[in-house]
């Protein structure tokens, strides 16, 4: 059984990992790119896809009890598809 | 960011003439890639929900799939981006008095040539295949005397076009810089044309 926690902390070390690629993504774009509406609205476009995705996945997970833990496998038993 | 009115090292009465990137076309991998990011997720949703319906009613594993999905599409999404930086960072710029290929490779990995017009000794435009054909997009080669024998424009809409203008406004700014050209390319064999430009150079 695994607690649910490792890997909302997995889940948080991806999500450093990723703000840290984004900026400097974004800073590339913002740097080098020609001024015009297609950089803004790109960039904007990105911007508003990650933090939809962070919020939007923050919300759930404040609903969520993160003391319980998981059988990875457990739950996959009985399926015709995996049959140890 | 690049003003494309105000270009590094540009003359005070320089004027753009075309600015142009890779044709749109190539952008089909990136929308194959995109759909594929936002497709995975819900068809494993919907292929759980057909082997094992109660797999995703118990909220542990549901947890998981969230936290599974959501970090594969943020990644999928900045991968997507880090592509489309890739295309709209690649510029082609010509302008009345030079030619700049910005060239955008990955990331971190830039490459600014420029080329004075008048230094331009031929430009070739070469579409093949078929879907090359049909949207009219192609690479331009403009052959020249400087440090980059010849520059590259990939897969470049209209190319014919452009190597059209590129050729026009080449021979334009060679009459402006006769002496330059000159010593460049030589005098012309032809006695009249020697003759003009004889007198045109003397002080």
């Amino acid at each position: 059984m695994i607690p649910l926690q490792y890997f909302l902390l997995a889940w948080l070390i991806f999500l450093v990992i990723y703000t840290v690629m984004s900026l400097l993504t974004i800073m590339q774009m913002v740097r080098f790119g020609i001024a015009g509406l297609g950089t803004y609205a790109t960039t904007l476009l990105f911007l508003v896809l990650s933090l939809g995705t962070i919020l939007a996945s923050s919300a759930y997970f404040l609903t969520v009890d993160w003391s319980s833990s998981v059988d990875l496998f457990s739950g996959l038993q009985g399926s015709m598809y995996f049959n140890p | 960011m690049l003003d494309i009115h105000h270009l590094p090292g540009s003359d005070l009465h320089e004027q753009n003439v075309l600015f142009f990137r890779r044709h749109p076309i190539t952008l089909i991998p990136l929308i194959l890639i995109s759909s594929l990011i936002v497709a995975l997720p819900i068809g494993i949703y919907i292929g759980l929900q057909i082997v094992q319906p109660e797999f995703l009613a118990k909220p542990e594993y549901f947890t998981l799939y969230i936290l599974g999905a959501s970090i594969f599409f943020m990644f999928g999404c900045l991968f997507a981006f880090q592509m489309f930086v890739e295309y709209w960072l690649d510029v082609f710029i010509v302008t009345d008095k030079r030619i700049l290929d910005i060239d955008q490779h990955g990331l971190f990995s830039r490459t600014v040539s420029e080329l004075r017009l008048y230094r331009t000794q031929d430009v070739t435009a070469e579409i093949k295949g078929i879907l090359h054909t049909l949207l009219d997009y192609g690479d331009v080669y403009v052959q020249t005397a400087g440090e980059m024998e010849r520059f590259k424009f990939e897969e470049v809409p209209h190319p014919n076009h452009v190597a059209k203008l590129i050729l026009e406004l080449a021979e334009a700014d060679r009459r402006e810089h006769l002496e330059e050209t000159v010593e460049e390319f030589g005098m012309p064999d032809d006695d009249d044309k020697k003759d003009k430009i004889a007198r045109r150079l003397e002080p």
